[in-house]
């Protein structure tokens, strides 16, 4: 129960913090523009892609059986980085969202493409997934060998990932497909729980395991997706809300994936409002931020294990 | 259930060639054979998780795995990986259909009574993670029996555990069999004398094929075993009535 507890907590306090954290120091803002179109889609989104972010990142360790596996496994934080960057450098008039969700689309089309040619198992299916990144961060840095600088600085900036968002649609964006990725998590749920004790063991109990595995990474490719055009690649979340709500609420999944879903929007909503504290009245990018304080938690968790 | 001139193979190795082999409930058949003829390729292709190169496999096999978890369930050899879900949990698993948050009232009992057979009640709260690897099997078979099905696909359950745990778990798979003449459980074992002791009917597989077939105690004297195991000695146990089966140095 305690545990519940805190999660709800960490949202509460990252969400009040978002709302009352202004430049000019704590407090409602008086402005009702700043309120509605800047601050509350801001904490939607944190919300929406914190939660979706670590959805994904549970599916894929339970897809691929492996604890290491966030949401970007299957390179498509880089593919939709390529995206991103492409619209950015040849097509600027383009929604630079929609080339990084293509992007994210195009790399989960691929390794479809490949299991089903080749047949391959999780092992080969997470080695595609990092050839597909290499091949993508390399197309990212030509890009920016041949960008000019000011655009050169765009994609790195959005490489970095950020929550800013202007009127209520931006805050949706995140919110909409989490509400569809979560709802399917927890149908699916009880069909995941026999899935992470094994193929044929979750097949002799009735699941369909093809179909199911194909499902989750169609979903989990529009799912992130969705979230990486609008956040941009933000990282850890994905891999350690799940590890974080295992530690805490064991291997049932009817337990442990509302406890991810909790876990990740709430990790994101404090580590954007520590973003925008830490420096203010500038902003830190909260994919940096996520990145460098999810390292050390993480590596903290894992010796805790031990 | 049956399979009719079934052919598997992995890639292009050949491991079981035109055999035809029906099993019939309200029996016990425990299937035995050296490493790698071609066991647990069968008992996987009669569970519909191998697909046959050619021949028939008549029976739940042919069926969806959403339909197929009511006929049939199947104890792998390799058991899931050990996580921290208590016995109870693990059992409860797939003992309903895998669209149900919760367990019906119905799966709930077959849980305790699958449970109780095994001698697992006072377990059924431990972590997996924390069970001797005896007490893991008989908690992954009790997962089949929760499973409320006729038919039992039993891969090697008895691998790795002491003669008390063997004969824990061959008495409970015995039971479970004599409670209902509809059930039928097809069981690989190594142990040549469980099978002799516990069987109603024994299949020798050789080279992926049916070398001999009948009660255990035709199947264990003929010489059929000696050319798929090597020499043997075999007598009869002085106080039980049964033959008893030994390896020789080669």
């Amino acid at each position: 129960m305690k545990d519940i507890i805190g999660i709800i907590l960490l949202i509460v306090l990252g969400s009040l913090t978002q709302l009352w954290i202004g430049p000019n120091g704590f407090g409602w803002p008086a402005d009702p523009f700043i309120a509605w179109q800047l601050r509350v889609p801001r904490l939607l989104l944190a919300l929406g892609a914190g939660a979706g972010l670590a959805g994904c990142g549970l599916l894929l360790q339970v897809l691929l059986r492996n604890p290491l596996a966030s949401p970007y496994t299957l390179g498509v934080g880089s593919a939709s980085a390529l995206g991103a960057s492409v619209v950015m450098v040849a097509i600027p008039s383009a929604s630079i969202g929609l080339g990084a969700w293509m992007g994210a689309l195009m790399a989960t089309a691929l390794v479809l493409l490949l299991r089903r040619r080749a047949g391959l198992d999780n092992e080969a299916l997470i080695l595609c997934g990092i050839a597909i990144a290499l091949c993508a961060s390399a197309g990212v840095l030509l890009l920016h060998y041949f960008a000019d600088r000011a655009t050169s600085s765009a994609m790195l900036r959005w490489t970095m990932g950020g929550l800013s968002s202007v009127g209520i649609w931006d805050g949706l964006t995140g919110v909409i497909p989490t509400l569809i990725g979560g709802s399917w998590l927890l149908w699916i749920l009880p069909q995941l729980n026999l899935l992470q004790l094994g193929e044929d063991w979750a097949q002799s109990r009735g699941v369909a395991v093809e179909q199911l595995k194909l499902s989750i990474l169609i979903v989990v490719a529009l799912w992130t997706g969705a979230l990486v055009a609008q956040a941009g690649p933000i990282s850890f979340i994905g891999l350690i809300a799940p590890h974080m709500a295992r530690r805490q609420f064991g291997y049932d999944l009817r337990r442990c994936a509302p406890a991810t879903l909790g876990l990740g929007a709430g990790l994101l909503t404090c580590c954007d409002a520590l973003a925008r504290v830490v420096m203010a009245p500038a902003e830190l990018p909260v994919g940096v931020l996520t990145a460098l304080l999810g390292g050390p938690a993480f590596v903290a968790l894992l010796l805790s294990k031990r | 259930m049956r399979a009719e001139n079934l052919s598997l193979s992995y890639g292009s190795d050949p491991v079981i060639t035109e055999l035809t082999l029906a099993i019939n409930p309200g029996e016990l058949t425990v299937l035995i054979g050296v490493n790698g003829c071609g066991k647990t390729s069968l008992l996987r292709a009669l569970a519909g998780l191998h697909k046959p190169l050619s021949g028939t496999v008549f029976g739940a096999a042919q069926k969806r795995p959403q339909a197929r978890r009511y006929e049939l369930a199947y104890l792998p050899q390799t058991l899931p990986e050990r996580v921290s879900l208590s016995v109870n949990e693990l059992v409860l698993m797939g003992a309903d259909a895998p669209n149900r948050w919760y367990p019906s009232p119905a799966a709930e009992q077959r849980v305790r009574r699958a449970l109780e057979l095994l001698g697992m009640t006072t377990l059924a709260n431990r972590a997996c993670n924390t069970l001797s690897g005896g007490e893991y099997r008989r908690a992954a078979l009790a997962a089949c029996f929760a499973q409320g099905t006729p038919w039992l696909l039993l891969d090697e359950p008895c691998a790795g555990l002491d003669l008390h745990q063997s004969a824990v778990l061959m008495n409970g798979l015995s039971t479970w069999l004599k409670n209902d003449s509809k059930r039928g459980a097809l069981v690989v074992l190594h142990d040549l004398n469980l099978c002799a002791q516990w069987a109603d009917r024994c299949v020798l597989l050789n080279h992926g094929q049916v070398q001999a077939d009948g009660d255990p105690e035709t199947v264990l004297s003929s010489a059929a075993l000696e050319d798929a195991y090597g020499q043997l000695q075999r007598f009869r146990h002085p106080q039980r009535d049964h033959l008893v089966v030994l390896g020789l140095q080669p």
